[in-house]
């Protein structure tokens, strides 16, 4: 959360109170305006709504990253998509500018443990264009049975801490896809349990966030975790977008 | 968060503190979404029963003069005291209701200056007058009738004014006089008043002691005032406790101060010189339980000199009502 932890910014979100005035039972919701873009299928992407557990309630998370994942647990059944950002108030403005347009619940990590070395990432620099068409990644893989636990190298700590609750909190969405927003998405990938990882680089001419809102894809194919604004050497490592399936 | 929310069709209301109901601006939107269920990021909110209840007194919308549904600090009262049908009484008499507005309106705007939040002009109005005999009820206690009040509390409302509505009981039950001024003690801008100064025990007569109240009588007057409150979800209410003697309240640190729904100002009634006035002033203050606010009152005849409205506000702590007799 660094730059987000300025008193007054902190103080403003600490007590923002959300009155559910629609949320009387599970619904439809509307797919992302960017869905029709790029040959994508007509089919909505339905995220399930719900009432929250009681008429009244009252998150008492000590920090952003667990406020937003009690948002996301009272409000939200199920999404397609669920976009993750790091822990960088500029990757939180850009990924809920992408919640916006997927209908997508905003996740947020937790502060990055102290010491850990992050590499600065200029929030507005531009995700540099892969080339289109897939092309596999040139940078070491986690490993599919990667402990969600294990640290990686210092100068490879993520901009931001994925924790137990915020791995939950995906898992019960029931996301087909992830976005992620400030991230590495190696890292993001092999953090998540019951995430299919399976990384290719995409088609930097596709929006990352169009191609989260995919309702369904082919065997084979894959979700998005989109990398913005994230390390450098990570974008130079996988050119920016990413994409993993959610199981 | 706030984006989740609002994909999921939530009204998502920013609330400055931990307490919607002292933003005018949250009561605005509450009263607009009429939630059916409300979910709250951040632990200050308090308790679920507790937010709960703050959040219905929003969605109703009704707020105070001034704004919003609490009244201190948000809020500093100024008000002439007195009873409409006797001059001698207070300056609140001393002209027709017309011209008690609009004089009222001008003590108030020589404080707006010198206070940081909106300065609100006030009526206290003597309900019950303390009499020198018995009167028809045997209390040494003159009762205004309600019909007879309404009107001055109406064109105060109207005018966006508070109203205290000021018991000097004799030997009536405070409590017993409380509830004869529920009609408008359930209006939103209408506040109490407990003249303890007039509050005579069973064998006491009027002018011959300086009269008191135990504990256990506010307390009783507390319960009852913050319960109808809470019944008709109603802004926060005041209640002023009159005193110029610590013994005038018996007790005074057993005061139940516990009540959100009341704001309970311990209002210094001194009267003569400037010194003996602030002298007065700090052991009530001192003296006083946590969780009250204080008010100063000023005397045009009896003060010598009068404070100036800056000298008022020099006070510490800083009073939340001040009266003018």
């Amino acid at each position: 959360m660094r730059g987000r932890r300025s008193g007054t910014f902190l103080a403003a979100l600490s007590v923002v109170a959300f009155g559910v005035t629609a949320c009387s039972g599970a619904r439809p919701m509307a797919a992302s305006p960017a869905q029709p873009q790029l040959g994508i299928p007509r089919q909505p992407v339905v995220a399930r709504t719900h009432a929250p557990s009681a008429a009244t309630v009252v998150l008492t998370g000590s920090s952003d990253d667990q406020l937003a994942a009690g948002v996301a647990q009272q409000l939200f059944l199920s999404a397609p998509v669920a976009v993750v950002s790091a822990d960088d108030l500029d990757a939180v403005n850009a990924a809920a500018t992408d919640a916006r347009r997927l209908g997508a619940p905003l996740l947020l990590t937790a502060p990055a443990p102290p010491g850990s070395a992050q590499a600065p990432a200029p929030p507005s620099a531009p995700v540099p264009a892969a080339p289109p068409g897939p092309r596999p990644s040139p940078g070491p893989r986690p490993s599919p049975g990667h402990p969600p636990s294990a640290k990686p190298p210092p100068a490879l700590a993520p901009p931001g801490t994925i924790t137990p609750a915020l791995r939950t909190e995906i898992t019960n969405l029931h996301p087909r896809d992830v976005l992620a927003v400030g991230l590495p998405a190696r890292v993001l990938s092999a953090r998540l349990p019951g995430v299919q990882r399976r990384l290719r680089a995409r088609c930097a001419a596709r929006d990352g966030a169009a191609a989260a809102a995919q309702p369904r894809r082919r065997p084979g194919s894959a979700g998005s975790f989109r990398g913005h604004g994230g390390h450098d050497r990570d974008r130079a490592d996988h050119g920016g977008h990413r994409g993993a399936r959610a199981r | 968060m706030t984006e989740t929310a609002q994909i999921t069709g939530a009204t998502v209301v920013p609330v400055p503190g931990d307490d919607p109901r002292a933003d005018p601006t949250a009561i605005a939107a509450l009263s607009a979404a009429k939630p059916a269920s409300v979910v709250a990021a951040g632990a200050g909110f308090g308790p679920a029963s507790v937010l709960a209840y703050r959040v219905a007194v929003a969605a109703t919308g009704v707020q105070l003069p001034g704004g919003g549904q609490i009244l201190f600090p948000g809020h500093r009262l100024v008000a002439l005291y007195g009873h409409p049908e006797a001059p001698a009484l207070g300056a609140l008499g001393q002209q027709d209701l017309s011209a008690s507005i609009a004089r009222a309106r001008q003590m108030a705007a020589r404080y707006q200056a010198l206070s940081s939040v909106p300065v609100i002009p006030a009526f206290e109005i003597i309900a019950t007058v303390a009499l020198g005999f018995p009167g028809p009820d045997g209390t040494y206690s003159g009762v205004s009738s309600v019909a007879s009040l309404r009107p001055w509390v109406e064109r105060a409302t109207a005018a966006r004014f508070y109203v205290v509505l000021d018991l000097q009981p004799g030997r009536a039950s405070l409590l017993a006089q409380a509830k004869m001024y529920e009609p408008l003690l359930a209006m939103p801008n209408v506040g109490l008043a407990l003249d303890a100064e007039w509050k005579l025990q069973p064998h006491q007569l009027p002018l011959q002691q300086i009269g008191s109240v135990s504990i256990r009588e506010v307390n009783s007057v507390v319960r009852w005032l913050a319960g109808l409150t809470a019944e008709l979800h109603l802004p926060q209410k005041l209640l002023v406790l009159h005193q110029f003697r610590l013994s005038m309240i018996q007790d005074e640190q057993g005061l139940d101060t516990g009540d959100a729904d009341l704001a309970i100002v311990v209002h210094m009634d001194g009267q003569g010189t400037q010194g003996m006035k602030l002298e007065t002033w700090n052991a009530v203050t001192a003296a006083a339980p946590r969780g009250v606010f204080f008010g100063w009152k000023n005397f045009f005849v009896k003060d010598h000199p009068l404070a100036s409205p800056q000298n008022t506000m020099s006070k510490q702590p800083q009073p939340v009502m001040i009266s003018y007799q």
